[in-house]
C-alpha cells in the first residue's frame, strides 16, 4: 500500500537541506566563517583608507627601522603576553577566551586608579618604584578577578556547549565589560598620570643629571626619551620600551617555570591534555581550569600596566585592539603553544611596527595588516605557522 | 567491612543504559575479575566506580563510606583508582611527569622517590625512557606506564580495565605477574579483560557481564570449570593462548 516512490526532493528542500548542512558544520568549526567576514571588513577598510591618501613614503632609513624594530619589540611583548592567555586557555578548554582583551583593559583601568592615587598622596613623588609596583600589583589584581568572574559566570556553565557558543557568549562578555566600565569611569580616554622613575645612576652617569651637574639620578626608566648617538646612529631611545620588553620576559620565564617545573603546573599540563585521566590521578579539574584563567589574569593584567605605562592613556575600550592581536599571535603560534605564542607576540609586534612603513603604507593601516595576517592564518594554516619550529605535538 | 560495595547501579554510557540494576562486592586483599565480551559494560562499571560517571540510581560504598556523590578526584585521593582502558597517558609528557603524576598529591618526596624506585624495578623498560615523551613508546610500553603510573599511587583499591588489550603474550604476562603479586602489597584489585582465561589465572572470585547484568559470579575454579558458559558469552577468547 505505501509503494508510492519518495517525493522528489525539491529546490526548496535542498537548500533547506544546505542551510543546515553549512549551519552545523559552522557549529562545529567557526572560524572559517570567522575569517571570511574580517577579510570582508578588511577590504572594507582597505579601500576607505586607500583613497583618500596621496602621501608618499619618505626615504626609510636605517635609524627609523632599528627604532621602529625597538618599539616592536615593546609592542611584540605585550601581544606576547596576552596571545599566552589565549593559548592556555584554549589548551584546557578548547575555547577562543574572547573577553581576554576586557582582563587586559580592566588591568590598565586599576593601574592607572592605583597610580592616580599615588600621584594625589604624593607616594609617586616620594617613592616612584613603590608607586609602579603597586600600580602593577593593582592592575594584576584586578585582572585576576575579572579572569575568575568570567571563568566562573561566562565560560563555566557553557562548558559543555559547542565551541561557538562560548563564542558568542564570550563577545557578548567582552561588550559587557566594556559598556560597564564606560558607564562607571566614562567613556573617554584617561591620562596615566606622567611617572618619573630614576634609575641606575651608576650605569648612566650622564643622564638626569641637574644643571649644576652634581646630582645625578640616573635614566627615567618610564617617561624618559633619549637621544643617543651610537656606532654613527642617531636614535631616539625610550627605556620604557627595554623595560617593557623585560618585564615580559621575567613574567613569561616565571610562567615558564611554574608550568614545566613544579607539580602544580603538571597537573595543569595533564588536565590540558586528558581532562578525565588527570581526575583519576586526583587532580581537582575545575581548580586547574580557575588557575589557568588566574595565570592568563596576571599576564593581561601586567601587560594591561606596561601598555598604559607607554601608550600614556586608557580607556574602556582599550582592550579591544591589543586582544584581536593578541589572539592573531596565538593562532599564528599555533593555538595551544606556549613557545608558539610567545614567538608569534613577538613577531607580529615587530612586523606591526616596520612593514607598513617599509611598504610605504599609511600607519593606520598597521591594524589591517594585522587582520590580514589573522585570516591568512586561519584560511591556510590554522595549526600556525611555527608547527615544525616549536615542535610542538598537538592533538 | 569489604573495601568495595556496589548496590543495584543503574548507569548509562551515552543514552544507552550499560550497566542494569548491578551489585558487586571487593573484599580487602582480593583479586576480583570482571568478565565479559565486548560491550558488556565492564568499562562503564569501573568509571562508574571511580565517579567519571555518575550513576543514574543505585550506591557506591568504599571503606565503608558511601562515595556515590563524591568527586572523581576525590575518589582517587582516597586510594580509589582507574587504570583506564586504551592508550590514556600523557603523551606529551616525559615517562617521568607521567609517573610523578600518578602521585600527584602525595607531598612527601621521599616516599615518590620510593615509589618510583619501586614501580621502575617492575618495569625496567620505563626506567630506560624515563626521559622520553610517552607518546614516543610502543603501545605495549604505554600499557606498561598506564599500570605504573596508577602504582604510584599505591592505591587501596586498583581497578584495571583491559591491560593487555592489544598486546604481545610475552608482555601480557609481564603485566599480569605484577598484578598477581599486587594483594601482598596491599593493593587490592578488580581487574576487567575479555581476556577470561588469563583474568581467572590470577583472580580469586569473578562475575560475568553480558548486556550491562551480572550473569554469574563464583569462584575462578567455578567459573573456569564452567566452560559452557565461557564458550557461549565469552566465544574463543576463553581459551588459553
Ligand atoms: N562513548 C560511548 N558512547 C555511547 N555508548 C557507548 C560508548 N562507549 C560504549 N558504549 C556502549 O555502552 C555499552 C557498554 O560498553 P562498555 O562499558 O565500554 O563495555 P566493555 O567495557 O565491557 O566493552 C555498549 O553497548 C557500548 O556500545
Ligand atoms: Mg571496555
Amino acid at each position: 500500500m505505501n509503494d508510492q516512490p519518495e517525493a522528489p526532493v525539491t529546490p526548496r528542500q535542498m537548500e533547506v537541506d544546505l542551510l543546515s548542512r553549512a549551519w552545523k558544520e559552522f557549529v562545529r568549526n567557526p572560524l572559517p566563517v570567522i575569517a571570511w567576514l574580517i577579510f570582508l571588513v578588511l577590504i572594507f577598510l582597505m579601500l576607505r583608507n586607500l583613497l583618500p591618501q596621496g602621501q608618499q613614503p619618505a626615504s626609510y632609513s636605517p635609524e627609523q627601522f632599528l627604532r621602529q624594530l625597538l618599539f616592536g619589540l615593546a609592542q611584540g611583548s605585550i601581544y606576547a603576553m596576552l596571545a599566552l592567555g589565549y593559548t592556555m586557555v584554549y589548551s584546557v578548554l578548547s575555547i577562543i577566551h574572547f573577553a581576554h582583551g576586557e582582563v587586559f583593559m580592566a588591568g590598565a583601568y586599576a593601574g592607572f586608579f592605583a597610580l592616580s592615587a599615588a600621584a594625589q598622596s604624593g607616594l609617586l613623588a616620594s617613592d616612584p618604584f613603590l608607586s609602579v609596583l603597586l600600580t602593577l600589583a593593582s592592575g594584576i589584581g584586578v585582572a585576576i578577578l575579572l579572569a575568575l568572574l568570567m571563568e566562573r559566570f561566562v565560560y563555566r556553565p557553557v562548558r559543555e556547549s559547542p565551541p561557538v557558543v562560548s563564542l558568542i557568549v564570550a563577545v557578548g562578555a567582552s561588550l559587557v565589560v566594556q559598556q560597564a566600565f564606560a558607564r562607571l569611569f566614562g567613556a573617554t580616554a584617561r591620562r596615566y598620570p606622567t611617572v618619573n622613575l630614576l634609575a641606575f645612576p651608576w650605569l648612566f652617569p650622564n643622564f638626569g643629571c641637574d644643571s649644576t651637574g652634581a646630582d645625578c639620578r640616573g635614566i627615567d626608566l618610564i617617561s624618559g626619551r633619549y637621544d643617543v648617538s651610537f656606532l654613527g646612529f642617531n636614535l631616539r631611545l625610550l627605556p620604557i620600551h627595554a623595560v617593557v620588553f623585560a618585564a615580559a620576559l621575567i613574567f613569561m620565564l616565571i610562567l615558564w617555570f611554574y608550568v614545566a617545573r613544579t607539580s602544580a603546573g603538571r597537573a595543569l599540563r595533564a588536565v590540558a591534555e586528558d581532562r578525565a585521566v588527570a581526575v583519576l590521578m586526583g587532580v581537582d579539574a575545575n581548580r586547574a581550569i580557575v588557575r589557568i584563567f588566574a595565570l592568563g589574569g596576571v599576564l593581561a593584567g601586567a601587560a594591561g600596566v606596561l601598555y598604559a605605562f607607554y601608550n600614556h592613556q586608557v580607556s574602556p575600550f582599550v582592550g579591544f585592539l591589543p586582544g584581536v592581536k593578541g589572539l592573531t599571535a596565538a593562532m599564528l603560534g599555533g593555538i595551544g603553544s606556549v613557545p608558539g605564542a610567545v614567538l608569534g607576540g613577538l613577531l607580529l609586534g615587530i612586523v606591526e611596527a616596520i612593514v607598513p612603513s617599509v611598504l610605504g603604507m599609511s600607519a593606520q593601516l598597521k591594524d589591517v595588516l594585522v587582520f590580514g595576517i589573522l585570516v591568512l592564518v586561519l584560511l591556510f594554516r590554522p595549526g600556525g605557522f611555527f608547527r615544525e619550529i616549536t615542535a610542538e605535538k598537538r592533538g | 567491612m569489604s573495601l568495595l560495595v556496589v548496590r543495584n547501579l543503574y548507569a548509562y554510557r551515552g543514552t544507552v543504559l550499560a550497566v542494569k540494576d548491578l551489585s558487586l562486592i571487593v573484599e580487602q586483599g582480593e583479586i576480583v575479575a570482571l568478565l565479559g565480551g565486548n560491550g558488556a559494560g565492564k568499562s562503564t562499571l569501573l568509571h562508574t566506580i571511580c565517579g567519571l560517571i555518575t550513576p543514574a540510581s543505585g550506591s557506591v560504598a568504599f571503606g565503608g563510606q558511601p562515595i556515590t556523590s563524591m568527586a572523581a578526584y576525590e575518589r582517587a585521593r582516597q586510594g580509589l583508582v582507574l587504570a583506564p582502558q586504551g592508550r590514556r597517558i600523557f603523551a606529551r609528557m616525559t615517562v617521568h611527569e607521567n609517573l610523578l603524576m600518578g602521585a600527584y598529591g602525595q607531598q612527601d618526596h621521599r616516599l615518590i622517590r620510593q615509589r618510583l624506585d619501586s614501580v621502575l624495578a617492575r618495569f625496567p623498560r620505563l626506567g630506560e625512557r624515563i626521559r622520553q615523551l610517552a607518546g614516543t613508546l610502543s603501545g605495549g610500553e604505554q600499557q606498561m606506564l598506564i599500570m605504573a603510573r596508577a602504582l604510584m599511587a599505591h592505591p587501596r583499591l586498583l581497578l584495571l580495565d583491559e591491560p593487555s588489550l592489544g598486546l604481545a603474550p610475552g608482555l601480557t604476562h609481564e603485566i599480569y605477574d605484577v598484578i598477581r603479586a599486587l594483594p601482598q602489597e596491599g593493593i587490592t584489585v578488580l581487574l576487567a579483560d575479555q581476556n577470561t582465561y588469563l583474568a581467572l589465572s590470577v583472580a580469586g572470585r569473578g562475575y560475568i557481564l553480558r548486556s550491562g547484568v551480572v550473569l554469574r559470579e563464583g569462584s575462578a575454579e567455578q567459573l573456569q570449570r564452567d566452560t559452557t558458559v565461557v564458550q557461549a558469552y565469552l566465544g574463543n577468547r576463553g581459551r588459553p593462548d
